[in-house]
């Protein structure tokens, strides 16, 4: 059985094998045509960039929080939307706030001050990883820390000193186990690899199964 | 080890705390009774609404569990259809699934693994209503009528991961099959991402407009059909393994994970086109209707938008 390396669409589904049994037309199907019959060990993304190994100091972290911290909230929200792609959901699971929360920011609202901190954090780490060469922000941030568990990595910013765990973990400091036994002592309880196939029916969409257990 | 099925996890990062309010498996719940869950999030998976009867009959489901003078949310339902299967184009069918949802004891965490099969625990769903828990009861199973979701009605929807815990026991209600969730996450992302992105084209192109109810649910099928169009319409981009500019679509670029970010962007920047294009379509509508008013005519071309020879 072949073995290769299949990257796109696979930061989800993980190191579990993937074998592309058939293929429609449509949505979906393109990135698993070129791969039909064969079985594909799924890889994490690329990074960290091995160009760009220097951790922003923890100083210079917090002197980034505290600048954000200092500027309109309605400019902090522009930016992770407008430069980082964050979804708004995103930010307001970070923050902890609710979506129409977010609404009246925009619209000129205050929030409280650990809320403003929280944004400030959650750019400060934003610019950190793109300073560090991650290419697409918040799909980095949007992906499980390990990619067999649910955690996203956003969410090592719902702790309170969350962003430097964060670019700790993009260069590779920390490895993904540290981070989730910091996020979720629990969680090898419920650490499983399945192994998996996908069709792909005629409308293009595929199907996962669960091949063997 | 075998695929255990999901159980909320509460505050994150606090998980040997009790999860008071199962937290991570809702994405909004109604806090005060008089404040729906946010209007301009599309339907999805797992939306919970009252007032919507269902035409199936009463099963022994949740057993031993009829609260008896419990507090009740009314003719509760909760969509059980994947969000592929939920629309057709632009819009919701003219049919959707749902469950009936019943107050239920509260079911221990520990137990999610091993008990009640047939139901999808909705712990703290209302919280208006504290003490009582409900379940969507999975065999209790009809169509409701699109028309008859009103989404002031809307008291609770789902999160991603309470989506994709709904997914894994509706399959091991129906298979004894349980899936792992990051494997549903796969074929549900996508169709997350792309109804988040929808809220957000909603809520800044009509937010700021002071539309009553009517005005809002009509311009919302408006908005719902501008942005598929978007999202299907044909764009180059830069294939990252051949390196050759390929044609896609914006929506085939929402299942390629790594991209997130730069989808974002670009319909961030097609929410800020079509808002501004609303902005002075009523500021147009306004003139007019005062000129008429005054007896004279309206002119009828809009301005270029800023930056745009």
């Amino acid at each position: 059985m072949t073995t290769t390396k299949f990257r796109t669409a696979g930061v989800v589904i993980g190191a579990a094998p993937i074998r592309i049994l058939r293929t429609g037309q449509g949505r979906g199907a393109a990135h698993l045509e070129e791969g039909l019959g064969r079985e594909y060990e799924l890889l994490p993304l690329q990074f960290p960039n091995p160009d760009r190994t220097d951790l922003p100091a923890a100083a210079e972290y917090a002197r980034y929080v505290s600048k954000f911290f200092d500027e309109p909230t309605s400019d902090l929200l522009d930016r992770l939307s407008d430069e980082h792609g964050l979804m708004w959901l995103t930010v307001a699971r970070v923050v902890g706030v609710s979506v129409p929360a977010l609404r009246k920011w925009r619209q000129g609202g205050n929030p409280t001050p650990d809320n403003k901190l929280a944004l400030a954090r959650l750019l400060a780490s934003c610019d950190g990883l793109a300073e560090l060469g991650v290419p697409d922000v918040a799909a980095w941030l949007g992906t499980p820390i390990r990619l067999d568990q649910n955690r996203l990595r956003f969410e090592l910013l719902t702790l309170l000193e969350g962003g430097e765990p964060l670019l700790a973990l993009a260069q590779d400091k920390i490895s993904a186990d540290q981070a989730l036994d910091a996020l979720m002592p629990r969680w090898r309880e419920q650490h499983v690899k399945p192994i998996t196939e996908v069709t792909v029916g005629s409308d293009g969409m595929g199907t996962v199964h669960l091949a063997e257990t | 080890m075998p695929v255990a099925l999901a159980r909320p996890q509460g505050d994150s990062h606090e998980p040997d705390r009790d999860p008071a309010h199962a937290t991570d498996w809702y994405q909004e719940r109604r806090e005060d009774p008089d404040e729906p869950v946010d209007l301009y999030l599309p339907l999805f998976q797992g939306d919970v609404f009252v007032g919507t009867p269902l035409d199936v009959p009463l099963t022994d489901v949740p057993q031993d569990e009829v609260v008896e003078g419990s507090v009740q949310l009314p003719d509760a339902v909760m969509l059980v259809g994947h969000p592929c299967s939920m629309v057709a184009g632009s819009r919701p069918r003219e049919y959707l699934e749902a469950v009936r949802v019943r107050p239920s004891r509260f079911l221990h965490y520990d137990k999610y693994d091993t008990e009640r099969y047939a139901e999808f625990p909705l712990p703290f769903l209302y919280p208006a209503h504290p003490g009582v828990h409900y379940s969507a009861c999975l065999h209790e199973r009809g169509l409701v009528r699109t028309a008859d979701l009103d989404l002031r009605n809307r008291v609770a929807a789902l999160s991603l991961d309470g989506v994709l815990a709904l997914q894994q026991r509706i399959t091991n209600e129906s298979s004894r099959v349980r899936m792992s969730q990051h494997l549903l996450r796969e074929q549900t992302q996508p169709r997350w991402h792309e109804n988040q992105l929808a809220r957000q084209w909603n809520d800044s192109v009509l937010a700021r407009h002071g539309l009553d109810h009517d005005e809002l649910v009509a311009a919302l099928a408006v908005e719902a059909d501008l942005y598929d169009k978007a999202l299907s319409a044909a764009r180059k981009a830069k294939d990252e393994e051949s390196g050759y500019v390929i044609s896609t679509t914006l929506r085939d670029e929402l299942f390629d994970l790594r991209k997130e970010g730069r989808v974002n962007v670009a319909v961030g920047k097609l929410i800020k086109a079509r808002a501004y294009e609303v902005k002075i379509e009523r500021k147009l509508a306004m003139q007019k209707s005062e000129r008429l008013a005054q007896g004279q005519a309206a002119p009828t071309a809009a301005p270029p938008e800023p930056g745009v020879a």
